[in-house]
């Protein structure tokens, strides 16, 4: 890990080295009745983004390493917080620009790494991207769990009489 | 005062130049803009009854109150409505009479034939058990569409056809529409008095200005603008505006002239204008490198042609852009249209099949390209198995299997997916795989972009473009003061 490096809450280490990370709007999705567990943010969080609601559970840490060829990033989520598949959408959708790896580090902790394809031009604020469609997904993916019977009960009844009759 | 609901399904999105909202799309296609701050309320739970947003969201479907009873005939009514074509089975039912053309086009799809290649016509055998298909099939309303080649080269064939499906109808009593892709080069009185006594409509192509469209359309013996503009005028006359319709090509030259092409259709007074990018398929993907362009290039030419149509309408004359419109029927109404790209599960095999010269069977007509450059994927059968052995054949089952677009991955979690669809075919022939790969999907990239900028008009309801684009789902004009009246 060289250049710059942060944790946005909850983080064992806050390093001031390297450009500074803000977060350029508050933290969005939060769906507060989410069944899961939140660990409760520390005041690194707030240096972070003083808006952002103390429980919206990003924990992300993001290195950027500067060598020999392609520039890659590493951005490690706390699967406490966010659902393996969800981190697994978010990052599939950085996959026209970036090689997408995905790695466990921990027990709680994934790393997600990115290498910019060859031709592609990488995004100059993938942290920011990574976590706003992170907590989107999140929220959709928690919408669509509460609304999954609603949806099925729809289905059904809709289509339950509309199977082609051949002669 | 706060009180118990739930959501209903829904998505979101956040579409780039509006950032205070949030676009929330239901299951039915409804959709409405909210407030970050009022999202965030509406997903807690905690939005009051007496709430202007609350009261908007239930009367659109997004959430279920203590008045459930009254949600449930009108939401699965309206998805019924959206998923009807699932009911009726393939209505598409495109004939390729003749590989033969007279053009020899970079972007053409399909395999280029000399005028005399009589190997190259549908034989009387496999047009009548192709006509035994089409009606297998169950569906009321049918339409019959002949393709080539150029289907007028193979004339007789063409009238046989159709006099042969209107002699079975007699007894089968559906309701079928005609149609007849042609560049109308070499159209003869003959022959559009045959089209206005069997009521066929004529689709052609017009690239733009002359130049641009003979350079995009080289002919044997030149003059191709000349021949489709006499033949427009001469259809024109015969069977009236409304019987004719185009489409123009957009190759890497088109991109600089996108008023100049409106321009020329109006001019030949269509109502309309299809604004079709260029295809991956068959010998135009062959030549994609040298004429072909970036999604965000087609964006934006797409963005200043749809500037110049509004600007046209607002006018006062009634113009469309037929891909606009039919993206605006889906976002603004329940029912589906004839368009099986943009359906889910997919419009190929469930909405189309595709009696190629040769007897073979396609589930889409992009299917039958990808054959004349020896990819066979999408080749259900033959003309003379029956249709049950067509739609439960290996390829049909495999194109259904990946043509569901709520099971797809990026698609699933998708705003725009009750808009969309999963186009496996396209996905085939440009990625490999029919599932396809959203992120870097053209299809996905360009559908995004398209919706993205629609939502843009239709969040502010009450300006003049909103007005341009809900007339063309009306398909009715306004007029400078305006008001509306039929097209």
């Amino acid at each position: 890990m060289n250049a710059w490096d942060y944790r946005v809450f909850n983080g064992p280490a806050f390093h001031d080295a390297g450009p500074p990370y803000r977060m350029s709007k508050p933290a969005r999705g939060t769906f507060r009745r989410s069944t899961a567990p939140r660990p409760k943010a520390k005041k690194a969080y707030s240096r972070i983004d003083n808006d952002t609601d103390a429980t919206s559970g990003f924990a992300c840490q993001l290195h950027k390493e500067q060598g020999a060829g392609m520039p890659k990033h590493q951005v490690r989520v706390d699967l406490r917080v966010f659902p393996l598949v969800v981190i697994q959408k978010t990052a599939a959708g950085f996959s026209d620009r970036y090689t997408v790896t995905i790695s466990q580090v921990s027990g709680e902790e994934i790393a997600v790494d990115f290498t910019v394809r060859a031709g592609s031009a990488p995004l100059p604020d993938l942290p920011i991207a990574f976590h706003d469609r992170l907590l989107d997904l999140t929220l959709q993916e928690q919408i669509t769990a509460q609304t999954k019977d609603i949806r099925l009960a729809l289905v059904r009844a809709a289509l339950a009489e509309a199977l082609p009759q051949t002669k | 005062m706060q009180c118990q609901y739930h959501l209903a399904p829904f998505r979101f999105a956040r579409i780039p130049g509006i950032e205070s909202k949030i676009l929330l799309v239901n299951e039915l296609g409804e959709f409405h803009f909210l407030e970050e701050a009022t999202f965030r309320r509406f997903c807690d739970l905690a939005l009051e009854n007496h709430e202007d947003a609350f009261l908007d969201l239930r009367s659109k479907h997004f959430l279920l109150d203590d008045h459930a009873e009254a949600f449930w005939p009108f939401a699965v009514s309206q998805y019924r409505a959206r998923k009807s074509f699932l009911s009726t089975g393939p209505a598409l039912h495109i004939f390729v009479v003749t590989l033969r053309c007279e053009h020899s086009c970079p972007y053409c799809q399909v395999s280029r034939q000399t005028s005399d290649a009589d190997a190259f016509d549908m034989s009387c055998t496999t047009a009548r058990h192709a006509v035994d298909r089409l009606f297998e099939a169950p569906s009321r309303d049918l339409k019959v569409e002949f393709q080539g080649g150029e289907p007028l080269l193979a004339f007789d064939r063409l009238r046989w056809i159709v006099e042969l499906i209107q002699q079975r109808n007699s007894t089968e009593l559906r309701n079928i529409e005609f149609v007849i892709a042609t560049t109308l080069n070499s159209i003869t009185p003959e022959q559009l008095e045959f089209c206005r006594a069997h009521k066929i409509n004529l689709s052609t192509s017009i690239d733009g200005p002359r130049a641009l469209h003979n350079r995009n359309r080289p002919r044997v013996g030149r003059g191709g603008y000349e021949r489709t503009v006499a033949g427009i005028e001469a259809a024109h006359a015969v069977l009236g505006n409304d019987a004719v319709s185009a489409l123009t090509t957009i190759t890497r030259e088109s991109l600089s002239y996108p008023e100049a092409i409106i321009d020329t259709y109006a001019a030949l007074n269509f109502s309309s204008i299809f604004l079709r990018p260029l295809s991956p398929y068959g010998f135009a993907r062959l030549t994609g490198a040298r004429i072909g362009y970036r999604v965000e290039e087609f964006i934006r030419f797409y963005q200043r042609a749809l500037t110049h149509l509004i600007k046209i309408n607002l006018a006062g004359r009634y113009m469309e852009e037929t891909y606009t419109t039919i993206l605006l029927q889906h976002i603004l109404t329940p029912f589906p249209t004839g368009y099986v790209d943009l359906r889910s599960p997919t419009g190929a095999v469930l909405g189309a099949l595709v009696y190629n010269y040769d007897g073979a069977v396609y589930a889409s007509d992009e299917g039958r390209m990808l054959a004349e450059v020896g990819d066979f994927t999408f080749r259900l059968g033959t003309a003379d198995q029956s249709y049950r052995e067509l739609m439960n054949s290996p390829a049909a089952q495999a194109v259904l299997a990946a043509g569901v677009a709520e099971s797809l991955p990026g698609c699933c979690d998708c705003a725009f997916l009750p808009y969309c669809g999963a186009d496996p075919v396209f996905h085939h022939a440009e990625q490999g795989t029919m599932r396809g790969h959203r992120p870097s999907s053209p299809f996905c990239q360009k559908q995004t972009a398209l919706f993205q900028h629609l939502f843009r008009h239709l969040h502010d309801e009450n300006n003049d473009t909103v007005r341009v684009l809900t007339s063309w789902v009306a398909r009715r004009s306004i007029n400078k003061t305006g008001s509306v009246s039929a097209a």
